[in-house]
């Protein structure tokens, strides 16, 4: 579904990518660990196509396409879910009517008609309970006063309104409880399936016994490392990254 | 001749036939006129201002007569007690004067000032004075007509009224326009007012509106501006509040040349609640000026700005908010926000917060912001899928929804809100 290979990326002259591989295909969960600073969300920034990224060598290929051509939106329909390490306060936009575009521009792609009102309200009634978001909730505007925790399930709700191919979950269990983090890992693996993949950016271990990897990768200084199963992680919580 | 000249010389040719009331010297206005002239760009309050070019046409002075043809009044599309209409400045409406069930008083000014002298008189040209300027001075001098009405004490009324002043002609006009609106005290009215142009249309306005609203009444008042590219309005307001009233006034420019809403605002009783909002989009070739003072005269009193501005191409807007509170006004809360968002490199937005504090304990906060739209919030919202344009609109129509908001009519709210997403997308 994915390969990065050999990946440049710099910002303002700055390299902060410097030679990155990386292949996941469908029905594969990635753990990417690794010390802050090592470019873990500048990759998926990257992927998700921010502009002010510039790819200087490498290059990234998505289900066989070279993904530098496409617009961030572009990506967004052809299936890439970024989920946001700190969601955007959007105040003014409501909820309710930022997933009906969504979910209309979505269907506009595929050059279907725009969503019957009933079924959208079934869709999002269906979705929310997924992560437990309460109805108040989606009466607001995006993310504005939500709590950390809130953020991130309605990052999750958003995902599972979209349904990509492929999410990048950049530090969603960052700031959670422990109750919301098992909330919102219950909702991802009720979302995987073989046909989708996950990149999971963490610090912790800890959100790794609710969603299990198929793989571990550990970035320090723009690159992957070492790469292992799930066991990989248990070894990283009890040496730390100093000593791998 | 130069406008001033051209001024001075239509009111020697007109002064008798302009009508008369205790308390107005229209010779003495004249002279006032004379020795300040129009304002310029050296004067603070004008700065950056457009003012000469607006000045620089070749001007008709429009002073009485009816328009040769009235077009079919307009329909405001929604349930009103009535309907008073000017076209060219000139009232088209068959009834003069029109009088409710309730004692409402609504209608042309000028028949107003020949059949209620005594209402007139005790509030025409009393609220302006302190803060004449050249234009106001012309105004007091050669005004013929503009939109009455009187709210008698204790009155509720339930509809709003709808005002409405269009341009339609080619043809450089330069029309003095001037409007009174009393609420007497323990009353309540909504007042929808639209100044119209055409887009092919040249029209200066020079319009003045006095305001009493007594004690414990309340006037809401939302108006829009959508004047054809070449067209003007300077539009000075005098509002006077006693004791416990509420005064909100929303000024929506959302075309033409230069407009330029000054908005002054006496509080002098205790207890007063003020709210002034402005939404604008200066595009290219649009200039939208606001100026705003509110006086804090007694103590107790509320005062809220909230102007909000898009700007496109070379469109310039200028805010000057001036909040002063007078030693008694003890215990004041004012507060002054204005928010720019430049869409173009070319675009410029000015804001000059001015807050003046006499008293010592008070609340006061003002601040404002230009800028470009959020970038990460752009983004956020194009990573789910939505286009560029889309995600713009989106985060427009919330920034300028904050003031639409504050709109108490929703049809008239929906009607606006369709002319901005209309401005935004054909820009």
């Amino acid at each position: 579904m994915l390969e990065i290979k050999d990946l440049h990326v710099s910002i303002d002259g700055k390299e902060i990518l410097k030679g990155l591989n990386l292949t996941i295909n469908a029905g594969e969960v990635h753990a990417i660990m690794g010390p802050n600073g090592t470019g873990k969300s500048t990759l998926a920034s990257v992927i998700a196509g921010k502009e002010e990224y510039e790819i200087t060598s490498g290059s990234i290929t998505y289900k066989g396409k070279d993904l530098a051509e496409f617009s961030v939106e572009e990506r967004s329909q052809e299936g890439i879910f970024l989920a946001f390490q700190y969601p955007v306060e959007i105040p003014g936009v409501s909820m309710i009517n930022f997933m009906r575009t969504v979910v209309d521009e979505r269907r506009k792609y595929q050059g279907l008609e725009p969503i019957a009102p009933v079924d959208f309200l079934k869709l999002v009634k269906e979705k929310s309970k997924l992560v437990e978001i309460n109805e108040k909730m989606k009466g607001r505007a995006v993310n504005e006063g939500f709590s950390g925790g809130e953020k991130k399930k309605n990052e999750v709700f958003q995902m599972a309104m979209i349904d990509p191919s492929l999410a990048i979950m950049d530090e969603t269990d960052s700031g959670l409880d422990i109750d919301a983090l098992r909330i919102v890992a219950k909702g991802i693996n009720e979302l995987r399936s073989d046909k989708n993949a996950y990149v999971v950016i963490t610090h912790y271990q800890r959100l790794l016994d609710y969603i299990i990897p198929d793989f571990v990768h550990i970035m320090n200084d723009g690159k992957i490392v070492q790469s292992g199963d799930k066991g990989l992680a248990l070894e990283l919580e009890e040496k730390g990254y100093e000593n791998l | 001749m130069d406008l001033k000249e051209n001024s001075i010389s239509i009111f020697g040719k007109n002064q008798d036939k302009l009508l008369q009331v205790k308390g107005l010297n229209r010779s003495a206005s004249m002279t006032d006129f004379e020795s300040m002239g129009f304002p310029n760009s050296k004067m603070e309050k004008w700065q950056k201002s457009n003012i000469r070019k607006v000045l620089k046409k070749d001007y008709i002075f429009k002073l009485t007569a009816k328009p040769a043809s009235v077009s079919t009044p307009l329909d405001p599309g929604f349930d009103v007690v009535g309907t008073v209409g000017f076209q060219n400045a000139s009232y088209t409406g068959s009834t003069n004067l029109t009088k409710t069930a309730q004692g409402v008083l609504f209608g042309s000014l000028e028949a107003a000032m020949a059949e209620y002298p005594a209402i007139v008189e005790q509030h025409l040209n009393k609220y302006i004075k302190e803060k004449l300027n050249g234009l106001n001075a012309l105004n007091n001098a050669l005004f013929t007509n503009g939109f009455f009405l009187y709210v008698p004490k204790n009155t509720t009324v339930e509809l709003p009224l709808y005002f409405y002043n269009k341009m339609t002609e080619t043809e450089a006009s330069f029309s003095q326009f001037r409007n009174l609106m009393i609420v007497e005290g323990g009353s309540t009215v909504n007042v929808i007012h639209s100044d119209l142009g055409i887009e092919k249309g040249s029209a200066f306005v020079n319009s003045v509106s006095e305001i009493f609203v007594g004690q414990n009444a309340e006037l809401n008042w939302y108006r829009e501006q959508d004047l054809g590219k070449e067209e003007s309005l300077i539009n000075s307001v005098f509002c006077y509040q006693e004791r416990d009233s509420r005064f909100k006034v929303i000024n929506t420019s959302l075309s033409g040349s230069m407009i330029r809403n000054d908005v002054h605002v006496k509080m002098d009783g205790e207890g007063c609640y003020s709210d002034i909002l402005g939404l604008y989009l200066p595009y290219s070739g649009e200039q939208v000026d606001n100026q705003v003072f509110v006086e804090h005269a007694k103590p107790n009193c509320i005062s809220n700005e909230l102007f909000k501005g898009v700007l496109d191409g070379n469109g310039t807007s200028i805010f000057n908010g001036h909040i002063l509170v007078k030693q008694d006004a003890q215990k004041t809360n004012a507060y002054q926000t204005n928010r720019n968002i430049v869409l173009s490199d070319d675009a410029s937005a000015f804001a000059k917060p001015f807050l003046e504090i006499y008293a010592d304990d008070v609340k006061c906060s003002h601040g404002a912001t230009i800028g470009q739209l959020d970038q990460k919030a752009l983004f956020y919202l194009r990573s789910r899928g939505l286009s560029e344009d889309t995600a713009k609109s989106f985060l427009i129509k919330a920034f300028v929804g904050e003031v639409l908001e504050a709109c108490g009519h929703d049809i008239f709210r929906e009607n606006v809100e369709l002319k901005v997403k209309k401005k935004l997308e054909n820009k």
